[in-house]
């Protein structure tokens, strides 16, 4: 059978139409690029260009001194360190906890399922606060630990019901004729169930450890040694310095000496791991539907 | 069926308990927080003056060792180390053990809030006097009046403006006095080589300043000539007292002339401050964006050479000029004497810099006040502000004849090419100074040193330093004094509502939007809004 070509009618509109879209969305890409695209070309350049505003698309006086400076930095190593093992576990206690409170709330047979939802649902709208949360924390010997990281935002309720809701979706003739054949819940859960959802679970992982990664404040909060601050505490010091000790005669303390190529080196630094984490997740976001799981 | 719901509820319970899903604290954690303080080791007394033991050089020593753990904030440029040279050399001399608790304002507000304080805590004034009442912090007073604290004491004798700290007569910390630090304060810095290429004088009056500065306009058409950071607020801080009225930080301010406190937007000399703008921005002197500069404004118009002039903190000039040497090899940032204002008063005002704001309070739940606070004395004596601003002896500083410290210039060289600048490094590597844990603390006056030892020092910065000592028209600041707690609450809103509607109106008046003489209007709304009360509230809290 020959194949067609495309019967290119499309009308003068419709075409002039299509332009105007391919444009819009090039300009809302280029938006969203341009400050990453434009802090990578500051990181490389050289201070002097950059001190006169020169620096915009290409970068000028190319050199690595920024990074090389970022890499002789033992703290960014240290928290580099810590910002990982607080996302792995992190994330790993927030997938696990959150399937196993979504899975049961999925079953229409759970008792109490409407009181227990109720409930859960409750803390998306009332929150005990920080300073209610920080004294649970400290109560609990969790200060300074990586636990008041990784366990009081180990479940967020929003990513649970989204996991709640794929659960729902699978049949439950799964379940069933899992019983038939001698599973119990939690083999059906991890044996069953969860094989069937890597697209949620590859969904969640992304959540939370982008999640992880990137906060800060509870870190800031809970955490008092500075061997174990994560990246983003670091970086958010790096950032924010210089405008202290406005009104002194120390006379570089005033500005913001830390060279801006530095700062931006760091940035780089900070968001490249968990942007390559991306292409790495995406392969599950097809795997798992259910091709003839079951049939008649 | 049973046994399933079982195993599903099991399942919940599990997540449930691990995460405290429920909505987090109840009250009654709140209330007994107060027993969780952070403990630190037991030491007995040791008393201040007699313990000249066998270790003999210091004049104080704990009998037990120690640990004091103390919250502080952290510059990125000066980053705190875990026992740097300074704490090894107090845990050997006093037998002290320093461990630092980094955070920052958010948290430092959580620990006060939620009473969890280490057993220092280095908190600014506001804090202080907010907090120390509440009875969390050991009273310094009582310390100094049953002569537990002669070092202090000396100092607190010498500097009277420390009692405005106080709350009701008692001070809650122990302050963070500065060691023999330059002064400088705001003060107009310009292209003073670019004045001379072109055979203009250099400006008495702010009137041919803004002469100059229009020639300047006129030969380098595309420049900007007068350039700032922060926008408009900052421009009329920075301006408004050299021009005869003044501005303070949302419009009350300190007139040494008048000796009293003045709401300077409320008065007929600000006029003069918004006619000067209006006519440096009509004639292009003025950067057509003021209203919204930034800091990176400011170092990327001065340092390309865009901009001849800015008035603010006229340090900064320094650390433009490298960059400008840059595109203009006898580009030459300098600052002048402050001009002459329309008034024929020459005025400006330095930075404080004998109170540098921070303090260090003591938790009143620390076990042996007397030894912490026999500790804290000896960190004012002469040794232990040696220590805490030069670090070991024999290592980095050495005494000369008279008993000065001074760095060690081999120690020194090491750290020649480090980042951000040499004298950070060494501080950090030292754990010293002013952004450490110091209570006599040195600022400039170590930095000086080392840039000297290390060649850093130019005859720019000579320079600058002589033109600043030698201008007359520069007077000490004095330190506002406390309120009272309804007084502060009636400035809090007045000055809001002020602020709201005095910030709209400047920029039409610089752009000339507005004429001059419809600012009486503003005058008198501003003085139905209070203006007056507030500065008269600040004026018998002064007299008290």
């Amino acid at each position: 059978m020959s194949k067609k070509k495309p019967v290119d009618n499309a009308g003068i509109g419709a075409r002039i139409f299509d332009g105007c879209n391919i444009l819009f969305m090039l300009l809302l890409a280029f938006i969203m690029l341009y400050p990453m695209y434009n802090i990578l070309v500051v990181s490389i350049s050289s201070a002097e260009y950059i001190y006169r505003g020169e620096v915009n698309f290409i970068p000028k006086g190319i050199n690595f001194d920024a990074y090389k400076m970022v890499f002789e930095n033992e703290s960014i190593w240290v928290s580099f360190k810590n910002s990982v093992v607080y996302t792995v576990v992190g994330t790993a206690i927030n997938v696990v906890c959150s399937a196993m409170c979504a899975y049961p709330l999925s079953r229409k047979d759970f008792y109490g399922r409407g009181f227990f939802t109720f409930f859960v649902a409750l803390t998306m709208f009332i929150s005990g606060g920080m300073i209610p949360s920080y004294l649970v924390v400290n109560q609990l010997r969790l200060i300074n630990t990586i636990w008041a990281i990784v366990l009081p935002g180990a479940i967020s309720t929003y990513n649970m019901i989204i996991m709640r809701t794929f659960f729902q979706n699978i049949p439950s003739s799964l379940t069933e004729s899992a019983y038939l054949d001698g599973a119990n819940d939690i083999q059906i859960l991890f044996k069953v169930i969860l094989p069937l959802s890597m697209p949620i679970i590859a969904t969640m992982t992304l959540f939370y450890a982008v999640g992880h990664w990137n906060s800060y404040f509870q870190a800031m909060i809970y955490l008092n040694s500075k061997s174990k601050f994560p990246l983003q505490v670091l970086l958010r010091e790096i950032i924010v310095a210089g405008n202290m000790a406005e009104e002194s005669a120390d006379l570089s303390a005033n500005m913001q000496i830390i060279a801006i190529n530095f700062k931006y080196a760091v940035i780089i630094i900070t968001i490249v791991p968990i942007l390559v984490v991306y292409p790495f997740l995406q392969k599950y976001f097809t795997k798992g539907v259910m091709i003839g799981a079951i049939k008649g | 069926m049973r046994s399933k719901i079982k195993a599903l509820a099991g399942m919940l319970s599990v997540a449930m308990m691990v995460t405290g899903c429920s909505s987090a604290a109840s009250s009654s954690s709140a209330s007994s927080s107060s027993s969780a303080a952070t403990g630190s080791s037991s030491a007995t007394v040791a008393s201040s003056s007699e313990s000249a033991s066998e270790e003999g050089t210091s004049s104080f020593r704990a009998e037990k060792e120690m640990t004091l753990t103390v919250f502080t904030t952290e510059s990125s440029n000066q980053p705190i180390k875990d026992m740097a040279v300074a704490q090894q050399e107090i845990l050997e001399k006093t037998n002290v053990k320093i461990e630092f608790e980094i955070g920052n304002d958010d948290k430092r507000s959580l620990l006060l809030a939620t009473n969890n304080i280490p057993d220092i805590m280095r908190i600014p004034t506001a804090d202080l006097t907010e907090y120390g009442p509440t009875g969390i912090f050991l009273n310094v007073s009582d310390y100094m009046a049953q002569g537990k604290m002669p070092n202090l004491q000396k100092f607190y004798d010498e500097i009277p403006n420390l009692k405005k700290r106080e709350v009701d007569g008692v001070l809650w910390g122990c302050p963070q006095i500065a060691r023999d630090e330059a002064a400088n304060g705001f003060g107009p810095i310009l292209r003073v080589g670019l004045l001379e290429k072109n055979n203009i004088e250099t400006p008495q009056t702010f009137d041919e300043l803004l002469e100059a500065m229009q020639k300047l306009k006129e030969i380098y058409p595309d420049s900007k000539p007068w350039t700032g950071r922060k926008g408009t607020s900052q421009m009329l801080k920075t301006i408004s007292y050299m021009l005869g009225s003044g501005y303070g930080n949302n419009g009350l301010y300190y007139d040494y002339d008048l000796e009293k406190y003045v709401f300077g937007p409320a008065t007929q000399e600000f006029k003069a401050v918004l006619e000067y703008l209006n006519k440096a921005y009509t004639t292009g002197v003025l950067d057509p964006d003021y209203a919204t500069t930034t800091g990176d404004t400011l170092s990327a118009q001065m340092s390309s050479g865009q901009s001849f002039m800015f008035i603010d903190n006229s340090g900064f000039g320094q650390n433009y000029t490298p960059n400008l040497k840059k595109t203009d090899p006898e580009g030459k940032l300098q600052i002048i004497p402050i001009p002459e204002n329309s008034f024929g008063q020459r005025r400006a005002v330095l930075y404080e810099t004998v109170l540098p704001g921070d303090f260090f309070a003591v938790n009143a739940k620390v076990d042996d006040p007397d030894t912490v606070m026999a500790f804290m004395d000896w960190l004012y004596s002469q040794e232990g502000s040696d220590i805490t601003n030069y670090g070991k002896e024999g290592l980095s500083f050495e005494y000369d004849e008279n008993g000065e410290p001074h760095f060690i210039q081999d120690y020194v060289m090491q750290f020649k090419d480090a980042q951000p600048t040499c004298y950070y490094a060494v501080y950090s590597e030292l754990g010293i100074t002013k952004l450490n844990f110091s209570l006599w603390a040195a600022n400039t006056k170590t930095t000086f040193e080392i840039e000297k030892l290390t060649g850093i020092w130019s005859d720019l910065t000579d320079e600058y330093w002589s033109i600043v000592e030698s201008d007359d028209a520069y007077v000490t600041p004095i330190i506002d004094p406390a309120l009272t707690a309804e007084e502060n609450e009636r400035v809090k809103d007045l000055t809001a509502n002020l602020t709201t509607m005095l910030e709209q109106e400047y920029d039409k008046y610089i752009m000339g939007l507005e004429p001059i003489e419809n600012y009486d209007n503003v005058i008198a709304k501003a003085i139905e809004m209070g203006a007056e009360e507030i500065a008269e509230i600040y004026n018998t809290a002064n007299a008290r």
